[in-house]
């Protein structure tokens, strides 16, 4: 994810409808997908898409650079999905999950280990599974996933949007990860 | 060749790395571990697996955006903004 040079900034910055253009252009989708991501559905999902662009540009003396545009874009979508949910920021010190992966252990090897099919690719069954499943995490558990796995940003850029630290960042995936994984496997179970 | 698994990590802190996306950034020697024990213990290949099947999952959702419902979102953002 380039960074965005300081001429470019410049334009930018001078609301060049050029540059507002081509920033619409290549990151709509992307944003479209992440607020998809997060949990949130249509007709809501374009409407924070729409806001998203609007505070981006109305906050756009506030932006330095130091980030890739879509990295920014990211972090005021996040913070408007939060905001408009009234989700709580915070998350929490323990997550029920982390009880769980540790009781599939003993002395460090696997007491009860992982179950479930060998898939090796994606089938759209699993698929439609996985998406039901991601209705448990929180909204910082799906967005570090989703910035992680489907957009595969930096940890840097990931943390940024975010604003939590590296550390943080790696408990957020860890428990959307499990969480997914126990919830997926619980479904195979049942099928 | 599975005796080698008693030198290498344990199984907990395999998986527990892998969730955690350690391996993005650890150095050489950790990644080499870990890649190790997951070629050798079946379990902790097939949990390493079903993480890969869940980003698998969200990008083949990604994938799947309506191109022309994207494009008429662009153009509802721009008479906006341009305004």
């Amino acid at each position: 994810m380039a960074l965005i040079s300081e001429n470019e900034l410049k334009v930018l910055k001078s609301r060049d409808a050029a540059a507002v253009t081509a920033v619409v252009q290549q990151n709509t989708q992307a944003l479209l997908n992440a607020a998809y991501g997060l949990g949130v559905r249509d007709p809501d999902a374009e409407e924070l898409v729409q806001e998203t662009f609007a505070a981006f540009l109305g906050g756009l003396d506030r932006f330095e650079g130091r980030s890739s545009v879509r990295t920014w874009l990211f972090g005021i979508l996040y913070r408007k999905a939060l905001e408009r949910w009234r989700k709580d920021k915070r998350e929490e010190a323990t997550d029920p999950v982390d009880v769980v992966f540790d009781k599939r252990f003993m002395g460090g090897m696997w007491s009860a280990p992982p179950k479930g099919p060998d898939e090796e690719a994606v089938s759209s069954e699993t698929a439609a599974l996985i998406e039901e499943c991601a209705e448990g995490l929180t909204a910082g558990q799906r967005a570090a996933f989703y910035l992680k796995e489907v957009e595969a940003l930096p940890t840097q850029e990931v943390c940024n949007a975010l604003e939590v630290s590296a550390t943080n960042l790696r408990v957020l995936l860890f428990r959307a990860r499990n969480k997914l994984r126990e919830c997926l496997e619980r479904k195979w179970g049942k099928a | 060749m599975t005796f080698l698994l008693r030198f290498l990590p344990p199984c907990r802190e395999v998986t527990e790395a892998v969730a955690r996306g350690e391996m993005d950034d650890a150095p050489l020697l950790r990644r080499l571990a870990v890649s190790l024990h997951l070629a050798l213990c079946g379990l902790c290949a097939r949990y390493a697996r079903q993480l890969r099947l869940l980003g698998q999952a969200a990008r083949l959702r990604a994938s799947r955006l309506d191109i022309a419902r994207v494009e008429a979102l662009q153009n509802r953002i721009l008479a906006r903004l341009l305004a």
